[in-house]
């Protein structure tokens, strides 16, 4: 202040402005050093962006939904240490640009301790560099996309993914294309980014060779598009199996082209795409994917036996305030996601850091009791989520069962660069009492 | 844009623009006379001309209080301007001094007893030593009339920071504070990367025709550089005009390699993109966010908004963008070819991959693809590139740089999308603050950007121009309010010796509109320095 009365004028609104500035701004600089952002004795909130509306909006929107529902219930069970966890959810519109700024509001202005559940490759490429919550500590936690490159601890020091890489996706199911359909004709329709370049970096890593690959380019998809080349050409290509590795807009395009078409092939659907719920609501009819075949690494959602899915659905019922809390895999992965918040701050400790819940995933988020039928990747050195998935086919209503029966998943791992694909000998930790985490 | 030209309009321009050819003759003088002084209202407002004929201009109120404000303007086009030229149509050279951004920011600082000054320059275009010369005789003009001078704040704009730059590092001990704006940091050369990609990319991609680099000497060459707009505004405006089908120009199709793309179904407005990401040209323009559609979004039967938002939005901002700078873009070349006496536009080793670098997972949409990206990549890495000549180079890089050396307090302040002077060039000069690890408060910035959507459409769903930019849109189009606040810094460094703490300089940029709060924001450095 001294040095402020030493000036000769001060032009009138600016100094107004700035000398109210010096009382306000000791306020907040006191409290940070009690807390940290975003954690009050009370509360601590994170932020998500998603596409709540738009295109892509069907199924994504109920992944925040489903995840704060989660996290109420465990609020009304005593919170995380005595704290509420609440979700700050920003819309996207599944816009790259919109997503920097959405991120931006969440970290500067709304002050949130961390980032959760990020949706879309093109989305996080560009807050990761735009905003690059790894040089501000800010934690940047499951990041809602398989695109490998996120698991680049070095790089992006604060940034963990939750869902298995698609260079693991595509290794796993090239081996299961081998095993299961060695002498047929095989082509592929990709997503022509980041996320089909990540996919074709999978399948050529297993040796999978296509007879006929297609990209379409992201947010093109359409009937007439597909039906014009994409799907046409598996079909003047007599192709036996289509592997469809896009979105689900794309992959229910994809399925009504070629019913349009007359087009009969075994349809393998990548687990972006795969949700039977989203895919029924974009009107694709449940007939038309009876018989498809899809990956995951969670649980059926049909799978009433499961604990997880058993008390996910329990608490979807009562605590989802989400528009259609239809239970699907959707909403499991976003209660998955708020289940992950939760251990990841319990690992942290009674008074959770920003520094702390990364170091506590690093050297504790292993060996975290979780959702997942496949073992977590986290360490010091790798920040990669769900590492394995299983196969299985769409009934009449939509239900993903495994190959082998109800509640008998043959689970394959592998990692997002040269190693093998194996059969996986993980057991899966039995779930925490109420499906609250106990580490 | 709304007042794009018609190709009826580019022949006339192209026919008639010897007409327009006119040189500015400023009167010389050997020695500069003093300046005829009126005081009214309690301002004594004072005009003189400088030893090299550059009139100049200050003002200082009766309660002056010893320090004044020297504004050095920024670039103004040496050359008249034909009239059909949008926007800025109808231009002649001037050297009018500007004592002050604006009439506004002059009088609040006249009315709370600051002195402000400045020199119209002796010559326009690309000439900051110049300015130089002239704005130090400005400093001494003004002292001499107001002998209780104590304190000379340095501010700019565009070329004006560049110069404000060369004062304060050519002129130790004169100068308290500086405060470059939106500003041209280092050389021009940063600058003139990014105008030769446009150029060329312009050239490679819609009209073979167009020169780009290598005028002729004299009037044939301002005939040859007018042609050129005309010729990119054309391209342009058959842009938009098919922006949401992808059409191409017509003189596309005179380009074997453009033809390649045109048969591949890759819309124009993705290879407009191209353009603006390989220069690096913000998404975000003065009547364009870059992420806005027609219609409302919350109109589930408006199935369109999302495409549109996603795969032409980029594009319009980028068409926006290149059609404000390449006015600029091939008068400076055409100016700096004129006086290094050769070519200076060169990207014969750009690498036009790593240039777009993320930026083709971030826009892969609007760019139409990995294959479309590649395709467009093909068509680059075929294309001739342009060579500069040696001599001309070597005379460019002879003249001052500046330093990039934080010696007095110093504010900048830029738009994050300034689709002119990139913002990349004030980011060098934080880089460069910050690489001295200087302990003092001696180093504050200020990045402003637009409201996060404001495109706007008409009821037919086109894009409209039709109305104002918002402030912190475009280059240098700040408000009074934020000039103001960095002037307050200026001043506050001035008397101090160092800059308001931290804590104060941050509450400001949450709290003046338009300021972004972030103080960690690092702007796309610039694309020449990798």
């Amino acid at each position: 202040m001294s040095r402020i009365t030493r000036s000769p004028r001060l032009i009138a609104a600016v100094a107004a402005v700035a000398v109210a500035g010096l009382a306000l701004a000791t306020v907040p600089a006191q409290a940070t050093l009690r807390n940290e952002v975003g954690v009050t004795s009370t509360s601590i909130t994170f932020g998500i962006t998603v596409p709540m509306s738009g295109i892509a909006a069907p199924g994504y929107n109920k992944l925040a939904p489903a995840a704060q529902g989660y996290l109420d219930y465990v609020n009304d069970n005593g919170g995380v240490n005595g704290r509420k966890v609440y979700l700050k959810v920003e819309d996207d519109r599944y816009a790259p640009a919109t997503a920097v700024s959405k991120t931006n509001k969440l970290v500067l202005q709304d002050k949130v301790f961390g980032i959760a559940g990020a949706l879309g490759t093109a989305n996080h490429l560009a807050v990761l560099k735009s905003i690059n919550p790894g040089k501000r500590g800010v934690p940047d936690l499951f990041v809602n996309t398989g695109f490998s490159g996120f698991d680049d601890a070095k790089k992006y020091p604060t940034t963990f993914m939750i869902l298995p890489s698609y260079v693991m996706e595509a290794k796993i199911m090239g081996k299961y294309l081998s095993a299961k359909f060695p002498d047929k004709k095989i082509g592929l329709i990709y997503q022509d980014d980041d996320f089909g370049r990540n996919a074709k970096t999978g399948f050529a890593t297993a040796g999978t060779k296509f007879d006929v690959s297609k990209g379409y380019a992201s947010g093109s998809q359409s009937a007439a598009t597909f039906a014009g080349s994409q799907v046409k050409a598996m079909q003047d290509a007599k192709v036996d199996v289509v592997v469809m590795f896009g979105v689900t807009t794309a992959t229910a395009a994809a399925l009504g082209a070629a019913r349009a078409l007359g087009y009969s092939a075994q349809w393998i659907l990548g687990s972006v795409g795969g949700d039977a719920t989203t895919l029924k609501a974009l009107g694709v009819p449940a007939a038309l994917l009876t018989g498809s075949i899809g990956a995951s690494f969670v649980p059926s959602t049909s799978d009433d036996k499961d604990p997880y899915v058993a008390k996910f659905k329990e608490i979807n019922d009562k605590y989802n305030k989400g528009k259609d809390k239809t239970f699907d895999n959707n909403v499991f992965t976003g209660m998955n996601l708020g289940y992950m918040l939760v251990a990841a701050l319990r690992a942290a400790g009674p008074n959770p850091t920003r520094a702390g819940v990364v170091k506590a995933l690093e050297s504790k988020g292993a060996s975290i009791a979780a959702p997942g039928l496949v073992p977590l990747g986290y360490s010091a050195t790798s920040h990669a989520g769900y590492t394995g998935y299983w196969f299985g086919k769409y009934d009449s209503t939509g239900a993903l069962i495994p190959d082998d029966g109800p509640g008998k998943y043959a689970v394959w791992v592998t990692d997002s660069g040269a190693g093998a694909v194996t059969a996986s000998t993980f057991v899966r930790p039995a779930m925490p009492a109420n499906a609250i985490p106990n580490n | 844009m709304s007042n794009r030209i018609t190709r009826r309009g580019a022949a006339i321009l192209a026919t008639s623009v010897l007409a327009f050819a006119t040189t500015i003759a400023i009167p010389t003088a050997a020695n500069a006379a003093d300046p005829t002084c009126d005081t009214a209202l309690g301002i004594t407002a004072c005009n003189g001309v400088g030893s090299d004929g550059a009139p100049y201009s200050f003002s200082a109120p009766a309660n002056f209080g010893g320090t004044l404000y020297l504004w050095s303007h920024g670039y103004r086009y040496p050359v008249d301007l034909p009239a059909a030229i949008p926007v800025v149509g109808g231009y002649k050279v001037t050297s009018t001094p500007e004592p002050a951004p604006s009439t506004d920011v002059a009088k609040a600082l006249l009315s709370t007893g600051f002195g402000i000054a400045g020199s119209g320059y002796s010559k326009q275009g690309w000439s900051p030593e110049l300015a130089v010369k002239s704005q130090m005789e400005v400093v001494a003009a003004f002292k001499k009339k107001f002998p209780s001078t104590t304190k000379v704040i340095a501010w700019g704009a565009s070329e004006g920071g560049y110069i404000t730059q060369l004062l304060v590092d050519q002129n130790p001990g004169t100068f308290a504070a500086m405060a470059p704006l939106c500003t041209v940091s280092n050389d021009i050369g940063s600058s003139l990367f990014a105008a030769t990609d446009v150029l060329w990319g312009m050239q490679t991609f819609f009209d073979p025709t167009i020169v780009g680099h290598g005028y002729a000497a004299g009037l044939a060459g301002y005939a040859q550089a007018m042609g050129d707009i005309g010729k990119i505004f054309t391209a342009l405006g058959a842009i938009q005009a098919g922006v949401t089908v992808g059409t191409w120009p017509e003189t596309a199709k005179a380009s074997p390699l453009a033809s390649n793309l045109i048969a591949a179904g890759i819309p124009a407005r993705s290879a407009l993109l191209m353009v603006g990401l390989i220069a690096g040209l913000p998404t975000q323009s003065a009547h364009f966010d870059g992420t806005t559609g027609p219609g409302d979004p919350t109109n589930p039967a408006n199935q369109d908004y999302d495409k549109f938002a996603l795969a032409i939005s980029p594009a319009l901002g980028v068409l926006e963008n290149i059609a404000s700078a390449a006015v600029l873009g091939v008068v400076v070349n055409y100016d700096l070819e004129q006086q290094m006496g050769g070519k200076i536009l060169d990207n014969s080793t750009h690498d036009f991959v790593a240039q777009v670098g993320d930026a083709a997972g971030t826009y892969n949409m609007a760019l139409s693809g990995d294959a479309a990206i590649a395709g467009m990549q093909g068509v680059m890495k075929l294309a001739p590139k342009w060579t500069a000549d040696a001599a001309a180079v070597a005379k460019l890089n002879a003249a001052k740089k500046t330093s990039g050396k934080v010696v007095i307090p110093t504010v900048t302040m830029h738009s994050l999308n300034d689709p002119a002077v990139f913002a990349g060039n004030t980011q060098w000069l934080t880089d460069q603050y910050l690489a001295t690890n200087s302990a003092k408060e001696m180093y504050a910035t200020f990045i402003t950007s637009g409201p996060e959507h404001y495109s706007q459409f008409t009821a037919a769903g086109l894009p409209d121009t039709s109305y104002p930019a918002p402030s912190s849109t475009n280059h240098c189009n700040f408000s009074s309010m934020q000039m103001l606040t960095v002037a307050w810094m200026a001043n506050y460094g001035a008397q101090n010796g160092v800059l308001p703490d931290a804590e104060i300089t941050q509450f400001l940029r949450e709290t003046i509109p338009g300021f972004s709060p972030d103080d960690m924001l690092e702007t796309p450095r610039l694309k020449i320095y990798g």
